[in-house]
């Protein structure tokens, strides 16, 4: 953890409102979380796509229903939830349960539900799951979804879209593959894996040897979650796809543990 | 789940791909693989297809799909005894079709219960079940290769004399049972039972209760195959906490057609290995029995979702490649075609497509029904098939169009039901009819005939269409691959679903990638643009980003369920959450280097459930050593400096106070007074593209050594530091110039620096330290500079 700058070029104190009082002093450190929605933003925003954020706080409609999650679908035992108080019983007004989102879908709800289409989104945006923590899973973290909505966008669009993604996010050597997952807000459902940077596909520990490393979900926007938001899916079509912003940092950055993100502590900041 | 590559193999004649390849087929055509270890393979089996997965048959299948290997054709004969009849041992009343869609049972006598031959055990441990008896290892063995959870009860513990009924109803609230395995529950009238006329004997669909069990003295089974309503199992399951091997099929949704060749299955293996007699008949509740579904695709909207260009050939070969049964129509051909074999059939109100047609219809399921058999899947009520199809003019009219009517008699829609629901149609729709050609109609309704049925009647002297609303079509004309979905595939339900398959079969690694045309115009979003700038503003001016957690202590906002119970509040600030930053930061000011720990977070707080703000915290504590009333002097100014130059950078009032060190401003207020940006420019653009590389955080305490060094003018702080880590080695972890000294008239300078020590390995000590010091002494005063 030493820094070469400081070592070899130590500076007189200075209060470090440097600018305030007309002085040079050292910049303070983004955290990596910022840097890396930043880098994101940029690369879609160059390929046309529109920043959008929205509430944490959601309610159950816009964070299960209108996303063709139904209630008893085992597709919500996929995300555990935080629920928060008071819980609301009634049968009518069960789907404005409050909670802490698990997902920045709900925002792309919102979205469609006052836009029409054509339009490009990104929305990045803490989430939450009410999950043990362990050195890759936290209560918190970010995460960044990306939705595209038009007459003609196909999976082909998505495919080159992610391509160009992760070239700029990683690359320009990366390769990526797509094979069939499911999420109950798209159909066509898939998983997207990236060649693991570290040993280029070779096997390595960062991969489980296998070359590869699992690294989004993504897939065409299911019909009943455009007529829930109501655009018309007999003319419009599009793709979705959401991104793990903290799993990105641990990839990119090689860090070792998911909760330093959000210990405070400076140790992790500094050091970027 | 878990599967037995070895079991796998004995539904094919020919050997299956190795391991390796078979996995690399599965991972790219269908499922995730999570993991091999020797034999087994463990396939992530998706909400999706856990209706056809979860067993042996369904994986065997899809491999058979995707390899081409053919299935192995089983012999499923077995001697069934002439004469003897279920019927005349038991009976079995079901009380509510939805939650019990299907109910079998069957009587075999003289079984002989005893231990499982060798191939059953091993199969079954192969996979982590352990064998208990003949009977109950063919159960379990059926249920793994199947999918459909099965059940034997032992006929002899079952209560009454002669006929024994069984009844399968919902539990009285606090009856009581004990399952297989000891285990007690209390049950309530949610949860459905198998029941003798006495007592519950079993859990539906999720545990077996011990009153019925077989064990070595059972002469007489009762074999039983159901179909249970998958959220009712859901929901028992969870309120008892209770999840089994059955209940998890259950919850997941299984077709009611699964139990006869379960039950024939389960009867050959209980005849052969059990030496039971089979009665001849098969006690069989199903209700309601659906349609088998149909689903149709055009070629040119797989190749719109895709962005492929398929022609016929290529899809008829994945069709066929996924055995599908299918045939190439002209929807309206179609349903011309079909709808006059209909008539007379009669008219019922909410009639079902999947379980009343054909024989029973209302007007909007008699459209529905006829478009699915061409394969173009409509919504079900009238008014949504009203805004669905393409609008015509009376002039265009064709044969196999519809056309809407308002009776103005009873309750008119005026608002889409479920396709884009809540749509406003003012004019009203509440009936439709298939335009037959030729000034004809024909359609369901309950005024035709004397008890409502289908009819075929003149457009002009039709008493129900003379209120006509408009005109639609429900089909382009493109020819369409429909396919009658077997009864497994609960998933495939729609177009996009059979696009799906078709993509996975072909593989998504060959479709060709495509740039998406650039058709919109993207917006500025004010609050992200000034997050970041605010950001940029901060750390210009020395201050370090974090983030810290919402949960909490204290707060308004409580959940449910919380991780611990110090985490159960979101926050309604962020001066705790920076405070402990400060606190921790300044403990390890001198690793960071740092005089002053400068912070700042911007994140959301919560005043209550519909009171989300987002803040801005700035916190600052002073590490240096000073006096206190000095210190907090340093504090109140730097605090008072950062918020002035925020303001002279945004141009804005920032009204904010601190305490204890921290400053908050509500960022929604602040936000809304500013100007709308015009682009991003100047927050993303990003001073370094390079990616840096995380170095390790030592959980070990650090060292602290001060040494102060005169050289002589010509020297430098520089050249003191280049000895002193040359000297300490990767011990030294931080460095910094903290005095400078030159005494008047002499030619030599002092210089001052902290050293700050810490090993990733372990916590070091003062004499492995010290010995590092002298070294550095030592190798100073060979160079004749003088420590002080």
């Amino acid at each position: 953890m030493m820094n070469e700058d400081k070592i070899e070029d130590p500076k007189p104190l200075v209060t470090n409102l440097s600018k305030v009082d007309g002085q040079v002093g050292q910049k303070g450190h983004l955290h990596l979380i910022t840097q890396t929605i930043r880098k994101i933003s940029e690369i879609f925003s160059e390929m046309g796509f529109e920043v959008v954020s929205g509430p944490e706080i959601e309610d159950e409609y816009h964070n299960f229903d209108a996303l063709n999650i139904p209630k008893n679908h085992p597709a919500r035992d996929m995300q555990d939830t935080f629920w928060l108080k008071p819980l609301l019983s009634s049968e009518h007004t069960d789907n404005l349960k409050k909670l802490l989102r698990t997902h920045t879908s709900p925002v792309q709800v919102r979205y469609m539900e006052n836009n029409k289409p054509p339009f490009a989104i990104i929305v990045p945006g803490k989430v939450f799951r009410n999950e043990a923590t362990d050195v890759t899973h936290d209560a918190q973290f970010h995460q960044c979804e990306g939705l595209v909505v038009g007459e003609n966008i196909t999976l082909a669009n998505l495919k080159e879209t992610l391509e160009t993604f992760f070239k700029k996010l990683f690359g320009k050597d990366v390769v990526i593959r797509l094979r069939p997952g499911y999420f109950s807000f798209v159909e066509p459902g898939v998983e997207v894996d990236m060649v693991c940077f570290r040993c280029k596909g070779k096997g390595c520990p960062s991969c489980s040897h296998s070359g590869w490393i699992e690294i989004l979900g993504a897939g065409m926007v299911h019909p009943n979650v455009l007529n829930s938001c109501g655009i018309d899916s007999r003319k419009y079509q599009g793709f979705a796809f959401g991104i793990g912003v903290d799993r990105i940092i641990m990839l990119r950055h090689g860090l070792d543990d998911i909760r330093r993100l959000y210990s405070g502590d400076l140790k992790l900041v500094n050091q970027f | 789940m878990q599967f037995s590559y070895k079991w796998l193999q004995e539904y094919f004649e020919e050997s299956l791909p190795e391991i390796k390849d078979l996995v690399e087929t599965l991972t790219f055509h269908a499922f995730e693989i999570e993991g091999v270890e020797d034999d087994l393979i463990d396939i992530d089996v998706l909400p999706n297809r856990s209706h056809d997965c979860f067993c042996y048959q369904g994986i065997a299948k899809e491999i058979s799909v995707l390899t081409g290997l053919k299935l192995k054709e089983k012999n499923s004969q077995y001697h069934i005894e002439k004469e003897l009849k279920s019927s005349d041992y038991i009976s079995l009343i079901v009380e509510d079709p939805v939650l019990i869609p299907r109910a079998t049972k069957r009587f075999v006598k003289n079984v002989e219960v005893g231990l499982s031959p060798g191939w059953l055990k091993e199969k079954l441990e192969s996979i982590g079940q352990k064998s208990i008896n003949n009977i109950v290892d063919i159960t379990n063995y059926v249920m793994w290769e199947t999918g459909q959870p099965v059940h034997a009860f032992d006929f002899d513990k079952i209560a009454g004399d002669g006929i024994k009924e069984f009844n399968i109803r919902t539990a009285q609230s606090g009856e009581k049972i004990t399952t297989l395995d000891g285990g007690e529950f209390v049950l309530d009238e949610t949860i459905v039972v198998i029941s003798d006329n006495e007592k519950a004997l079993d859990i539906a669909g999720t545990k077996g209760g011990i009153v019925s069990g077989i064990d070595e003295n059972t002469k007489n089974v009762v074999l039983s195959v159901c179909n249970f309503n998958q959220v009712n199992i859901r929901k028992t399951s969870k309120k008892l906490g209770l999840r089994t091997d059955a209940s998890v099929r259950f919850e997941n949704g299984i077709s009611p057609d699964k139990v006869e060749g379960a039950m024939e299955m389960l009867t050959k293996l209980v005849v052969d290995l059990a030496s039971g007699k089979a009665s001849e008949d098969i006690l069989d509740v199903y209700p309601r029995r659906a349609n088998s579904y149909k689903v149709g695709v055009s070629i040119e909207e797989v190749n719109r979702l895709l962005g492929t260009s398929f022609e016929d050939d290529d899809i008829e070969k994945i069709l066929n490649k996924l055995k599908f049964n299918f045939e190439k129509v002209k929807p309206i051909d179609k349903v011309l075609a079909l709808a006059p074999t209909f008539k007379g059939k009669l008219y019922k109100y909410g009639a079902s497509v999947s379980y009343d047609a054909p024989n029973e219809f209302d007007c909007s399921s008699f459209t529905s029904y006829l478009f699915a058999q061409g394969g173009v899947s409509i919504p079900r009520v009238s008014i949504d098939q009203y805004v669905w199809g393409s609008k015509i003019e009376k002039d265009d009219l064709q044969a196999g169009d519809l056309i809407f009517f308002n009776t103005q008699n009873g309750k008119i829609h005026t608002e889409t039901v479920e396709y884009l629901k809540g749509q406003e149609v003012k004019e009203g729709v509440d009936h439709t009819g298939l335009y037959f050609g030729d000034g004809k109609i024909i359609h369901a309704s309950r005024g035709n005939g004397k008890k409502g049925e289908v009819i075929v009647e003149d457009l002009k002297n039709s008493k129900y269409f003379k209120q006509i609303i408009g005109y639609r079509r429900m089909s382009d004309g493109q020819e369409r691959f429909v396919v009658t979905v077997s009864h497994e595939r609960l998933d495939l339900r729609i177009k996009e679903d059979l696009i799906e398959e078709i993509g996975r079969v072909y593989g998504y690694k060959n479709i060709e990638s495509v740039v998406t045309e650039k058709v919109f115009e993207p917006k500025i979003d004010k609050t992200f643009y000034y997050i970041n700038k605010i950001k940029n503003i901060l750390v210009e001016v020395g201050f370090d980003e974090v983030q810290t957690y919402v949960f909490g202590d204290k707060g308004k906002v409580e959940v449910q369920k919380s991780l611990a119970s110090n985490l159960g509040l979101l926050r309604t600030n962020l001066k705790n959450g920076l405070q402990k930053s400060l606190e921790l930061n300044l403990k390890n000011a001198p690793v960071l280097g740092l005089d002053e720990i400068k912070i700042f977070e911007i994140g959301k707080v919560f005043g209550s459930l519909d009171d989300e703000k987002l803040y801005l915290g700035i916190g600052v504590t002073i590490a240096k050593k000073m006096k206190v009333n000095k210190a907090e002097i340093l504090r109140q100014e730097i605090i008072k400096n950062v918020t002035a130059f925020l303001e002279k950078e945004l141009d804005a009032k920032i009204e904010s106070e601190a305490q204890e060190g921290v400053v908050e401003i509500n960022l929604d207020n602040l936000i809304e007074q500013l100007p709308e940006p015009k682009s991003y420019e100047d927050v993303l653009d990003l001073d370094s593209e390079e990616i840096g590389v995380f170095k390790k955080i030592s959980s070990y305490p650090f060292m602290l050594r001060d040494i102060a060094v005169f050289v002589p003018n010509e020297n430098s702080a520089k050249d003191i530091l280049t000895l002193v880590k040359e000297n300490a080695g990767e011990l030294l972890v931080q460095t910094k110039l903290f005095d400078t000294y030159s005494p008047e008239g002499e030619d030599k300078t002092s210089y001052a620096f902290n050293l700050v020590f810490q090993s990733q390995e372990k916590t070091l000590t003062d004499e492995e330290i010290n010995k590092i010091m002298e070294k550095i002494t030592l190798e100073i005063e060979t160079k004749n500079w003088e420590v002080r």
